[in-house]
């Protein structure tokens, strides 16, 4: 037997907490092992200290004087402590609830950069679809509705100086550019649609036109060449 | 027949209020007793006394009666402890001469001076009592509540193993230690206490 069991076996002796096979254990053990007998005595020695420490009889008696106590009791005590399973489950809710209501919203964070200003704006609801007004430059659109259909023009131009030349794969490249330009064009529009929505769509409308009648004259002239 | 601490707790939950007070008046002298071995000092061991068992009444109903009543009472005012010792840690005002003696832990009336002393028969035994007290004081505080519940709380050793959740190897590993270092101090203190007596003796006659 080791040292360490000894001790463990002389506590319990020095309580009176030793059974028959446990004492001989640790008699064997300390007929054995010098140190174990020393300390066997300090151990007796210091008990024997310890037993004349005798307090006083407290000289007074208490009772409760029961009050209204406050009805929070912290969250440890309704999570793990003695609040019935249903008051647990509804402070583990409610707890969920904060929790989420803050990544939620965090979630939701939106920062927004407006003419130099940044704002960032923190909402519990997520952000709906919205109307928001631009301001158009109507000069600006004007300018570039001309340059799309100078282009459209240019294009249609080569389109029958291609014809012309018989070159038939140019003549698809430049109805694809075509497509591509009014596609261009119907995007501008929607960029814009949020003022003066007639005017575009009277503007597109005409352009939609015009292109329309200088394909039919090119469709009219490839007619006539065929023939 | 006496009525079981148990039964008392289930009366008071059933909405007795005095079956608390019973059950305060059963343990009120044992706590103390605990209270005031742990930290020596009357005074506040009889507030933290009283606050243990006003703790006990708050949260009597979240006492889930797998353990025993009285072991819970134990965990509650080693806590009581435990919280008043980090607070003294803390910050407190205190005599030079104390830390040099290494008493900083002495009660205070014995820190003031052993003015009062009580009648002279009583004063060996006093002074027994503050060897025994100061020599527990310079124990690790873990050493100090394993003897405490021991010798005079005791306690079974399977008891103090669930109260303090260690298996009851290390508390009884725990005791000796705290035994062995006990008589070291002990011994260590009796050669010093030839000299101090004397000295306190001349102090004492020119006062």
């Amino acid at each position: 037997m080791k040292c360490k069991e000894s001790q463990r076996l002389l506590v319990s002796w020095l309580y009176g907490e030793l059974s028959d096979e446990e004492r001989k254990q640790m008699e064997g053990h300390l007929s054995r092992c010098s140190h174990c007998r020393q300390a066997k005595e300090k151990i007796q020695q210091a008990k024997g200290t310890l037993e004349q420490w005798e307090v006083e009889e407290p000289s007074w008696k208490s009772v409760i004087l029961p009050g209204r106590e406050p009805r929070w009791r912290g969250w440890y005590y309704w999570l793990f402590g003695g609040a019935t399973p249903l008051r647990r489950a509804a402070a583990v809710a409610v707890m969920v609830a904060v929790v989420g209501l803050v990544v939620f919203s965090l979630l939701n964070l939106r920062v927004s950069y407006a003419g130099g200003d940044v704002s960032v704006g923190l909402s519990l609801v997520p952000p709906r679809s919205e109307v928001v007004r631009l301001a158009v430059d109507q000069e600006a659109l004007t300018q570039e509705r001309l340059m799309v259909q100078e282009e459209t023009l240019d294009l249609v131009n080569k389109l029958m100086l291609a014809y012309h030349q018989k070159q038939q794969e140019d003549l698809a490249t430049a109805l694809q550019r075509i497509t591509a330009q009014w596609q261009l064009l119907r995007r501008v529009d929607l960029e814009y649609i949020g003022d003066g929505f007639d005017t575009i769509q009277q503007q597109t409308y005409r352009d939609l036109q015009r292109t329309n009648q200088l394909l039919n004259l090119v469709l009219t002239s490839a007619q006539e060449e065929k023939k | 027949m006496k009525p079981t601490d148990e039964g008392l707790v289930k009366r008071f939950l059933e909405g007795d209020q005095n079956s608390f007070n019973l059950l305060m008046w059963r343990w009120e002298k044992p706590l103390y007793h605990f209270i005031y071995r742990m930290i020596g000092d009357q005074e506040e061991a009889r507030d933290l006394c009283q606050e243990s068992f006003l703790r006990a009444y708050r949260s009597l109903r979240g006492f889930k009666q797998k353990a025993k009543f009285s072991s819970w009472l134990y965990k509650i005012a080693i806590n009581q402890c435990h919280s008043w010792g980090r607070k003294r840690k803390r910050a407190r005002v205190i005599s030079l001469s104390e830390i040099a003696r290494g008493d900083e832990y002495a009660p205070r009336e014995e820190r003031e001076g052993a003015s009062n002393s009580p009648v002279e028969g009583n004063l060996e035994r006093r002074e027994r009592e503050i060897m025994v007290r100061q020599a527990l004081a310079r124990l690790p505080e873990k050493q100090r509540l394993v003897i405490i519940l021991k010798e005079y709380q005791e306690l079974k050793f399977s008891e103090i193993a669930r109260l303090l959740r260690c298996p009851v190897s290390t508390i009884k590993s725990r005791l000796y230690a705290g035994l062995v270092a006990m008589s070291s101090i002990l011994a260590s203190s009796a050669v010093q206490q030839g000299k101090s007596a004397r000295s306190q003796n001349m102090g004492g006659r020119q006062l």
